[in-house]
């Protein structure tokens, strides 16, 4: 009352006399003078136990530098590691494993993509979502991998070298963030690169390669050690895009819900939970916002649609059978699984009721175990599915091992004070732990070095360039070319017109195929015959009538991995 | 040079489209681009507290029971209306706190009310005063800055005639005061009456999400517009600063702008069961008017430039920003869902559509963080969220957003026209229970 008198009919504020700096203005001094308020929470003047918890942080979180800083441990190992995989990955990844005709199609479509901004190079039926040929032909077109590599199948493996980089790097963190020791997040990396299962699968040109980082990104931010709302939204959102990559990735999103559940706040819950939630459907809302807009989300005739294509994955597609027919197909891709390795799955699937019995790896477990289920269904068990259970597999082995490890040394610890108890423990699980791994040294080792060996020097490719060359001196460009997927993009930039360079499949599938070739194969000059088109079932009657009128003119490779080239009967040139 | 190819061949292939189609694309990406970014940083802000559990912990009052150490000096303001104002001096006199007074301010014209204050003050003499404004014409800052030459407490509070103070809340205050060194403490203020209408409960949720959330990100930025009532500010620095602005319709924004703009630092702590309990306009009209009055405020406060002085970019961005959110986030609320009647009526083609999408996506996850909210609400104040009221929610959508923009629309009118007289809004006491106040108030 004695002071502050206001000046009536006169804004306050605007007289200079009435300017008071209440505090200094710069963040730094204000911190400074009022203990207490907005600290960062990197502060450490804050003393202990000064309700230091209930501060308000500053919305400045330490510097890049600063977090790097803190991880250098972990990233000058894992640096390390990820030079070793990149130099086994890519030393020969365009030879080997031979290429199949999935790779050649999500390659085509990446470069329809960029050459002719479609999303197929044939009509687009809504097989598979397109965000992961989306993001092959952004890496093709931004570095231009088309025009560097010698085929456009090692373009498209030059990608997956990409992904599997970062995948190691978000494994590593998965593992790290799951409260493992950095050793065992490193044998997690090395086991998941490594194993010849993995290797190869992970070279070849699949949608499930560039889903795997987003669904193990989802993952790391789910595990976001702060619980931070923006990692949980963020994690929402590389899911959806899992999906978008590739289908099966629904499949995980229990698992990833648990290891949210497992972990999250109950405080921030509601609210990170929702708006996950929302992220994650409405990036798939966009799919199928555009097959809507495209007047293609329900069947109609003259049409494709997104209803037909669902309904085809799930229920028309032939079944592969039970894995326990010795005669099915089902048991036929589980050989082809375990003839690569047997451990790396054989390993964790012995280990999926350990792995439930110790609570930080059950959600990773249970991600690994829904796959394998998959493989005992009875419907279509596609090849590329088990590279979705190789991170999971991966992390089982090295949390098992984790935890081995710590359970012993943390018996040492209580029992320190009565000597012989702490003798008769000691290192039991370390001990355990060292001689899996010895075992594992010496048995595995060799296999895997073997098999490695062999993708990274055995030209398994060869056949198909060979015919590529061979097709490119002796078959005049106005010919007309059935031919596998896999050679499509590379006929085509040599100058084959690609209205008539056709992939087998769309000759029975595609409408607009069928039309412009209302006779068939009989239409066409050549046929170039691969392992899948003559393994393919005879639900494609123009392919194998085509197989039964030709005959070889020229064959390279052997066995079920030569690719011939057959002269049509009654060849239109 | 294969990333220079690329982009050489998308600029071809945009050069391929005639004048208008480019045009068109680039203002539909223009706008699509801007009604994101409006609608992510309004969501992020929306959810600011929740950022981590640690943050959410920071936004509360302090548990630590301090004894008390500041003295208190509570401003009400009443204007025709004598219906509730007896209520709130009862209920405030009734504070837990040894050093307290209420300054009842009436107007000289406004005999019902001063009779009111007059008999509360009389069964409180030694807490309620009553101060008689008369200034011409009336309004709420003139009446603050008439109470502020009187007021004998160290901290100066604003509460409104009709709200309901929670006993505890000065002893809680004085703690966060103690606790932060601050000079401002604005605590939470809640409509209740979630039920009433259509618009109650959206009207409801955005004070929910503004003093639950968004206010401690302007404290945290130092950049605050402040709350209407339930603001502590410490009195000798009110003085310093000359009072409240008795020319501006948003006097609360205006004096927590010049405040932010001199350096103060601002605490904001929210309790469910500290929050001051306010109801919703009592018609459409009415939310219509407030509205105009808050969204015409802001832009006085814009134009005042006060906030120019804020030391740091970022500080003069976000108040730029926020006090222009108003027209933004109405011109946001109508035109999202003119774009997606767009998408779905016009024949857009494909990429264009999906590019109107993405703005939608950050709308439909604030919708889907408001049923969050909505559902929060009722559990932190015990009632039971229905079906119906989320339906209500959904619904209430784009009505809402088309009232909150024809007021702003209508703010800039009267702003231009130099329109710039009082538009109170009137009182009834719908967020009392039944029996406190049963008699209706008037607009003036």
């Amino acid at each position: 009352m004695t002071h502050g008198r206001v000046t009536p009919g006169r804004g306050p504020g605007t007289d200079p006399s009435q300017t008071v700096e209440l505090r200094p203005a710069t963040p730094a001094g204000n911190r400074e003078a009022i203990p207490g308020t907005e600290r960062p929470a990197t502060d450490k003047s804050l003393p202990p136990g000064a309700g230091g918890d209930r501060r308000e942080w500053s919305g400045r979180p330490p510097g890049l530098f600063e977090r790097l800083w803190r991880h250098r441990a972990s990233i000058a190992l894992l640096l390390g590691l990820l030079v070793v995989v990149a130099v086994i990955h890519a030393t020969g990844m365009a030879r080997a494993p031979q290429r199949v005709d999935d790779e050649g199609t999500y390659v085509a479509q990446a470069w329809a993509v960029q050459h002719w901004r479609t999303l197929a190079h044939y009509t687009y039926w809504y097989d598979h979502p397109p965000l992961g040929w989306l993001l092959l032909a952004a890496w093709t077109a931004l570095t231009g991998a088309f025009d560097r590599a010698a085929t456009a199948i090692a373009a498209g493996r030059e990608f997956m070298l990409a992904v599997q980089l970062l995948s190691a790097a978000l494994l590593y963190g998965v593992a790290r963030r799951l409260g493992m020791r950095r050793a065992a997040a490193a044998g997690a990396v090395l086991v998941f690169s490594l194993s010849p299962l993995a290797l190869g699968m992970h070279r070849a040109v699949f949608l499930d390669n560039v889903a795997t980082p987003l669904v193990l990104a989802a993952f790391l931010l789910v595990l976001s050690p702060t619980h931070r709302l923006a990692a949980h939204a963020a994690a929402g959102l590389c899911l959806g895009a899992a999906v978008l990559v590739k289908e099966t990735s629904l499949l995980l999103v229990p698992a990833a819900l648990w290891q949210y559940w497992q972990v999250s706040d109950r405080r921030t819950r509601r609210y990170s939970l929702i708006l996950a939630g929302a992220l994650f459907a409405l990036v798939i809302a966009t799919y199928l916002l555009y097959a809507t807009l495209r007047g293609e989300l329900l069947p109609g005739p003259e049409h494709v649609s997104l209803v037909d294509a669902i309904r085809f994955q799930l229920t028309e597609r032939a079944g592969s059978g039970s894995p326990l027919d010795p005669d099915s197909l089902s048991r036929r891709t589980l050989e082809l699984w375990l003839g690569q390795d047997l451990w790396l799955l054989g390993a964790a699937t012995m280990l999926v009721p350990v792995g439930l019995a110790i609570r930080r790896l059950r959600p990773v477990t249970a991600a690994f175990a829904i796959l394998a289920a998959m493989v005992l269904r009875p419907g279509y068990l596609p090849v590329p599915l088990v590279i979705g259970m190789l991170p999971f597999a991966s992390l089982l082995l090295a949390g098992v091992a984790d935890t081995a490890w710590g359970w012993s040394a943390s018996r040492i610890e209580g029992a320190d004070t009565t000597g012989r108890r702490a003798y008769r423990s000691l290192a039991l699980g370390p001990m355990l732990v060292a001689a899996s791994l010895a075992v594992a040294v010496v048995v595995v080792g060799p296999q895997w070095w073997q098999r490695d060996h062999e993708l990274m020097t055995v030209d398994q490719d060869r056949p198909f360039r060979q015919a590529e060359t061979w097709i490119a001196a002796n078959v005049p460009h106005q010919a007309r070319l059935l031919v596998d997927d896999a050679l499509w993009v590379d006929l085509v930039e040599r100058g084959y017109p690609p209205g008539q360079v056709i992939w087998f499949y769309k000759l029975d599938t595609d409408r607009d195929i069928q039309g412009r070739y209302p006779r068939g194969w009989r239409e066409f000059d050549y046929l170039i015959s691969t392992a899948t088109l003559r393994s393919f079932p005879d639900s494609l009657p123009q392919a194998r009538e085509a197989q039964r009128r030709s005959r070889v003119v020229a064959s390279f490779g052997r066995g079920s991995q030569r690719v011939e080239i057959r002269h049509l009967q009654g060849s239109p040139l | 040079m294969a990333a220079r190819r690329a982009v050489e061949s998308a600029v071809r292939e945009l050069g391929d489209l005639s004048p208008l189609e480019l045009v068109l694309f680039g203002l539909l990406g223009l706008f699509a681009l801007v009604l994101t970014v409006i609608a992510v940083t309004s969501l992020w802000w929306m959810l600011h507290a929740w950022r981590t559990p640690a943050s959410l912990l920071a936004t509360g009052f302090p548990t630590s029971q301090t004894a008390p150490r500041h003295s208190f000096s509570l401003i009400v303001p009443a204007r025709h209306e004598e219906a509730v104002l007896g209520a709130t001096l009862e209920r405030l006199a009734g504070s837990h706190h040894p050093h307290f007074e209420v300054l009842a301010v009436v107007g000289d014209d406004d005999p019902d009310t001063r009779a009111v204050a007059e008999q509360t003050a009389a069964r409180h003499p030694d807490r309620i005063r009553v101060l008689v404004d008369h200034s011409q014409p009336k309004n709420k800052p003139k009446a603050l800055n008439t109470a502020l030459s009187a007021c004998g407490g160290a901290v100066t509070a604003v509460f409104d005639a009709e709200d309901e103070v929670h006993p505890e809340l000065l002893r809680h205050v004085d703690a966060r005061f103690c606790d932060t060194g601050a000079d401002v403490v604005q605590g939470g203020v809640q409509l209740m009456n979630y039920r009433s209408s259509w618009y109650a409960l959206r009207n409801v949720l955005e004070y929910y999400f503004w003093f639950r959330s968004r206010l401690h990100f302007h404290a945290q930025q130092r950049f605050i517009p402040l709350g209407g009532n339930t603001v502590f500010i410490r009195t000798d620095r009110l003085r310093e600063v000359g009072g409240w602005d008795p020319e501006c319709l948003a006097e609360d924004c205006e004096i927590g702008v010049r405040l932010s703009s001199r350096g103060a630092t601002v605490a904001v702590a929210y309790d469910p069961d500290l929050v001051t309990r306010e109801e919703t306009p009592g018609s459409v009209r009415e939310l219509f008017k407030q509205r105009t009055r808050w969204n015409q405020g802001f832009l006085q406060v814009l134009r005042k430039g006060e906030w120019r002085r804020l030391p740091t970019m970022r500080q003069r961005l976000l108040a730029r920003y926020t006090l222009a959110m108003p027209f933004l986030q109405a011109f946001t609320g109508v035109l999202i869902p003119v774009s997606l009647a767009t998408m779905i009526l016009l024949d857009l083609p494909v990429l264009a559509a999906l590019i109107t999408f993405v703005p939608l996506v950050a709308t439909l996850a604030t919708l889907a963080v408001e049923a969050a909210g909505l559902g929060e609400f009722c559990r932190s104040y015990g009632y039971r969220a229905r079906l119906r009221d989320y339906l209500r929610l959904l619904v209430g959508t784009f009505p809402y957003h088309l009232l909150l923009g024809a007021a702003a629309l209508r703010a800039v009118l009267r702003e231009r026209r130099g329109e710039r007289g009082w538009e109170k809004t009137a009182h009834v006491g719908a967020h009392r229970t039944a029996g406190t106040g049963q008699a209706s108030g008037r607009a003036s």
